[in-house]
């Protein structure tokens, strides 16, 4: 056994006697460590500490510990190498809902792994957002979901589809717009047709069978009579695969837009059919009259709310 | 004009025209401000408890393909990575994490890997075949 084995042995013992103990003689040890600049060492230790916490609940001190091990992966510009990868993705898998660090956690960890690519890594953004689905944190999910790898839109979906399960009265298109918009906002008309799909695969085993079934493009599109919504998001997939304005223009007549949806759908608008929002005529005078009697309210245009 | 003859009259349009955008632009012309669109969100409470109880066990072994036939054996949770299920099989193998290599039907696991993206999630037992490299 290394020299290094045996030390992560002795802390993981002392972890488990006394956890508070065992964590600030590791914290001790790895200052020495980094200032001496043996980050393997470090890197090692940590995340040895942090998973026996975890495992002893104390997750507060393994919090603690994994947002070291992050700092030490940037104080070291450590590689985002697989292995680096794997312990990383371990210990955020390992944070409960309730642990306050978590959060930091993953701001570190998407900073460190931001050098990736310009949206960072797609593997960590997947894991980050299905542990924020699992710490009840849907809208934070999405985010990283539509940035995620190739199991995301059917995490994605069923995500949606259990929460639109939850509601009692509250139409399924709302749920599963979210999605279809989102990706269609970072231009991946086939992931959103995917969580589309998949959405509908759930929805038809839920017991709500279709009342007819077209193909397009080989695919199965579900049609509703009750839902029309759910079948306004697929022809919107299909026209904006097609850049096909005037289609847009005879679906907007058919399907009014939903509040919830005009910010997203302006932008869809713009980016897939060449739509622009008309801004009027600024009038000079009205302009002034009301700058010197009342204060300035924000802005009309879309707000970030997230 | 029902919803199904709506759809129908759509279709029957949308199929006159070829598709014009790619599947995916590439990520560097991803627009940020996108990401931040506010969408309306329903009023339904999101129900987190499901997520919760979708944990699922699965039982591995792995044998070395080579003769001595060697083998070790874990139970661990699908959300786990490659590299945690590494960790449960080294210390039955007096190995280190290094030196075990894992294949699933002749692929390569990868550590930052979780087992759900290599098996069945509906599978409670799965074999692998393993190779123990030389320590140098």
């Amino acid at each position: 056994m290394s020299v290094m084995e045996s030390k992560i042995k002795r802390a993981e013992a002392r972890l488990r006697e006394d956890p508070y103990e065992g964590h600030q003689m590791i914290r001790t040890l790895v200052n020495r460590q980094v200032m001496s600049k043996k980050y393997d060492d470090s890197i090692a230790l940590l995340y040895s500490g942090a998973k026996t916490l975890f495992e002893l609940e104390q997750s507060g001190s393994a919090g603690d510990l994994s947002i070291y091990l992050m700092d030490v992966f940037m104080k070291a510009s450590s590689s985002v190498s697989m292995d680096n990868k794997a312990k990383a993705l371990a210990l955020l898998g390992s944070f409960p809902s309730e642990e306050g660090s978590k959060k930091q956690y993953v701001k570190k960890l998407l900073e460190w792994t931001n050098c990736t690519g310009p949206q960072g890594d797609r593997d960590v953004h997947a894991s980050v957002g299905i542990m924020f689905a699992k710490w009840g944190d849907p809208v934070s999910a999405e985010r990283h979901l539509v940035l995620g790898n190739e199991k995301c839109p059917a995490f994605y979906a069923q995500m949606l589809f259990n929460w639109a399960h939850a509601s009692k009265h509250e139409d399924p298109a709302l749920f599963i717009g979210r999605a279809v918009l989102k990706y269609l906002l970072v231009g991946s008309p086939a992931d959103a047709l995917q969580c589309l799909t998949k959405f509908m695969q759930l929805f038809e085993r839920s017991g709500q069978s279709p009342d007819e079934t077209f193909t397009i493009d080989g695919i199965r599109i579900p049609a509703y009579n009750s839902y029309p919504y759910l079948n306004y998001l697929h022809l919107l997939v299909l026209a904006a695969y097609r850049k096909d304005k005037e289609t847009y223009i005879s679906l907007l007549q058919k399907y009014p837009k939903k509040p919830e949806w005009e910010s997203a759908l302006a932008k869809v608008e713009d980016v897939y059919f060449g739509i622009r929002p008309v801004n009027p005529q600024p009038n000079i005078l009205s302009n002034l009259m009301s700058s010197l009697f009342t204060n300035p309210s924000g802005g009309g245009n879309a707000i970030d709310l997230e | 004009m029902s919803q199904v003859q709506i759809v129908r009259s759509f279709i029957e349009e949308l199929s006159k025209n070829s598709r014009k955008h790619p599947d995916r632009i590439s990520v560097d012309k991803i627009n940020g401000s996108a990401l931040s669109t506010a969408i309306g969100l329903p009023e339904t409470p999101f129900p987190k408890e499901e997520f919760k109880n979708e944990e699922k066990k699965v039982h591995i072994i792995a044998k070395t393909v080579r003769p001595p036939v060697i083998s070790a054996s874990a139970e661990v949770s699908t959300s786990s990575t490659i590299l945690e299920l590494k960790e449960s099989l080294a210390p039955q193998l007096n190995v280190a994490v290094t030196s075990l290599r894992l294949l699933h039907k002749g692929k390569p696991l990868v550590n930052s890997k979780f087992l759900a993206d290599y098996f069945d999630p509906e599978a409670t037992e799965v074999s692998l075949q393993m190779f123990l490299l030389q320590s140098s």
